[in-house]
């Protein structure tokens, strides 16, 4: 037998994202996504998230919870809220998966909105390194505009196809087309996203949307209209001595996107943003900008490893080797193996903190089967090794770690 | 033609070896019930060392092990010792089947297996390390390693390979691909020795022999070292888990990282997250919900 034959799967992620930045239009917040450019502003931003994955033989699946804070340095109230997500796929054969994607979110002040939305998915890989998925389903969202006191609920149908590549290991190139299917030729998005990776802890991102948004505006004979885009927005309201205009607004937004991973746990990003929007109906062109910069903290805790032992050796010099073991228990702990021909109970490890246990060896260039031995009183037990351990089958049924000293 | 005339002869042997042991295994059973210190004295003779026998039989009576168990823990140390082949794998083994509390009964049919990977393995790796160009890496290298030592090593390592169900064929064939002069040229004898060692335990090895002895080689090509490789196992079987594809495709995938250029730690981490191909969007699921991605629909 093979090394360690897990077929059930559970990894996590915790995360962190802050960030300081100044915003002309709250439309380039990916969070709240309503278009307010009635102050520019600084602001701050905080998000935890935490994430779930587990895979079993051909289903696999991911949960995501975070939440967001976000306070404006001009006094405006902060917008406040969270999301959830629970996307399920089952993959067919090498190429083809198939699956839902389903979310929710609430998010508050200065308007409040509650979203909910599932989408099923097709996804095909013609070869390793591109792959396109389909997806159409229905997104609900009730909302209410504090300011405007404006609210109602309502039901987008909505459509997705995208194209991912990898020309080369360092660029990612990706393109999508979005779209409401109730209407199909009068709102439509276009987004393209090329990343390169400079270094394995640089890397940046360019990105460039396109959208046209078809509506029709319900103008007084004698007046003009609001050139707000549709974006998020409830709609507009009606009137009675009007007349039907048939408007489009167009916005092209840019960005682009730095993550420099400073080690295993922190990241350093940032990101710059400009949207442009060009509407028929005022005849106006719009600029709104973004800039934000901050601190990813990210970590992926151990799932299903207590009581485990997870080795980490380290080569000092020709062959002084340093163990240590994190393990958390009672007793005495010992390393015994090919090193000491298996003689009992073997090298004792001693204690650095409360879960972990150091030893030093010394040995020559070869392969190495070891074990880990608890006395705990007059009890002996093979401590078992964590998922993440190099192990080998011993032979008798059970399985043995295995180092290599160079 | 000749390769293959080698694997047949190899397989010949083997089947050949193991009618024999069956056929022979009464007369050597009366032959172990006459004395153990007979058997022992023929194991001395043989080279194997008193100090290895004098343990094991210390061992033994700690154990409660009775003479008849022991001379058949002996056996096949004794069979390789008169082959001038490495004994210390079998001594190690039956040790470590001692110190788990493992039955004779149980030991012995392990040991065997060994003795037959061993004795299989040789005609692999016996001509092969004595290679003029293996050699020269040897001596090119600086690591601190004797070629009798790399060859016991070797040895070893090719037989548990062979013990755990690799062929004959898929062994000589991942040491010709580590033997071409680019792959060699790269390559260190512990690179060497952990290639052949994490063999058979990649998860494509058992479907797949021949392409994942060419990944192994293609690794060591790559500058992957000792470290890297022994990591290699355990990248390819979180990425197989991950990604939920056929372990060709991991191959595949894998050769194809290498062969772009990137660096052995990020093709580990590319494995180890899932990423077959670098980071194709689907073999990640999940981590495209990154807060600073937003929702998925928000137009």
């Amino acid at each position: 037998m093979p090394i360690t034959g897990v077929c059930q799967q559970w990894q996590g992620l915790i995360s962190v994202d802050t960030r300081a930045g100044y915003s002309t239009n709250t439309i380039l917040n990916p969070f709240s996504g309503e278009w307010d450019r009635s102050s520019s502003s600084g602001y701050g931003f905080i998000s935890p998230m935490g994430q779930l994955y587990w895979s079993r033989e051909k289903y696999s699946a991911d949960i995501t919870g975070g939440g967001v804070y976000q306070p404006f340095f001009d006094g405006r109230d902060e917008l406040m809220g969270g999301f959830s997500l629970l996307n399920f796929r089952r993959r067919f054969g090498s190429s083809w998966s198939a699956g839902m994607e389903t979310g929710s979110s609430y998010f508050s002040r200065p308007f409040v909105r509650g979203m909910a939305w599932f989408q099923p998915v097709i996804a095909w890989s013609p070869t390793l390194f591109s792959q396109i998925r389909v997806r159409a389903g229905s997104t609900y969202r009730d909302y209410e505009s504090l300011q405007e006191g404006v609210s109602g609920s309502d039901r987008f149908d909505t459509y997705g196809i995208e194209f991912e590549v990898w020309p080369t290991f360092k660029w990612q190139l990706r393109a999508g087309m979005y779209g409401n299917m109730d209407q199909l030729a009068d709102n439509q998005s276009f987004m393209i996203n090329a990343e390169h990776r400079f270094t394995d802890a640089l890397q940046v991102s360019a990105r460039l949307n396109a959208d046209r948004h078809s509506y029709q505006l319900i103008q007084d004979i004698e007046g003009s209209g609001s050139p707000g885009p549709p974006i998020g927005g409830p709609g507009s309201g009606g009137g009675t001595d009007t007349e039907m205009l048939d408007e489009t607004d167009r916005l092209v937004k840019a960005g682009l996107s730095g993550r420099y991973r400073m080690n295993q746990s922190f990241a350093l990003t940032m990101n710059m943003d400009h949207i442009g929007l060009y509407s028929s109906a005022s005849e106006q062109t719009l600029h709104d900008y973004q800039l934000s910069a901050g601190v990813r903290y990210t970590v992926q805790p151990k799932l299903g490893g207590r009581g485990k032992a997870e080795p980490e050796w380290k080569q000092n010099g020709q062959q002084i080797l340093s163990l240590k073991i994190n393990y958390s228990g009672e007793g005495q702990l010992y390393i015994i193996g090919d090193f000491n021909d298996w003689d009992n109970p073997g090298m004792p490890l001693t204690r650095q903190s409360s879960n972990r246990y150091a030893a030093q060896l010394s040995l020559p260039t070869g392969a190495y089967e070891y074990k880990i031995l608890l006395i705990d009183g007059p009890e002996e037990k093979w401590i078992d090794f964590s998922n993440d351990t190099y192990t080998v089958s011993d032979g008798f049924g059970g399985t043995n770690g295995l180092v290599f000293i160079e | 033609m000749n390769m293959k005339w080698n694997i047949h002869y190899i397989r010949y042997a083997s089947n050949l070896l193991a009618l024999s042991l069956v056929a022979l295994f009464p007369v050597m059973g009366m032959a172990q019930d006459q004395s153990l210190n007979d058997l022992i004295k023929i194991a001395q003779d043989a080279g194997i060392e008193q100090s290895r026998l004098d343990e094991l039989q210390s061992r033994a009576a700690s154990r409660g092990i009775d003479d008849q168990q022991l001379i058949q823990i002996i056996e096949p140390a004794l069979a390789l010792a008169k082959q001038k082949l490495p004994t210390e794998m079998i001594f190690q083994k039956a040790m470590e089947g001692m110190a788990k509390g493992i039955s004779s009964q149980q030991i012995q049919p392990v040991l065997q297996n060994l003795r037959l990977g061993m004795e299989s393995a040789v005609l692999i790796v016996g001509p092969w390390v004595e290679r003029g160009d293996v050699s020269q890496m040897m001596r090119q290298s600086g690591e601190q390693i004797s070629g009798r030592a790399f060859r016991n090593e070797l040895l070893k390592a090719g037989s548990k390979a062979m013990s755990q169900n690799v062929t004959p064929e898929a062994l000589q064939q991942l040491l010709e691909a580590i033997g071409e002069e680019a792959t060699l040229a790269r390559s260190k004898p512990s690179g060497i020795l952990t290639a052949v060692s994490i063999f058979s335990d990649l998860p494509s090895t058992a479907e797949h022999p021949l392409a994942s002895g060419a990944v192994v080689a293609r690794a060591l090509k790559s500058g992957f070292g000792a470290g890297d490789l022994q990591k290699l196992p355990g990248a390819m079987n979180s990425a197989q888990r991950r990604s939920q594809l056929p372990s060709a495709s991991v191959i595949e995938g894998l050769s194809g990282q290498m062969q772009g250029g990137t660096p052995a730690s990020k093709i580990l981490q590319n494995l180890s997250n899932g990423n077959i191909g670098g980071g194709p969007p689907g073999n990640v699921p999940g981590l495209d919900n990154k807060p600073d991605r937003g929702r998925p629909d928000n137009r």
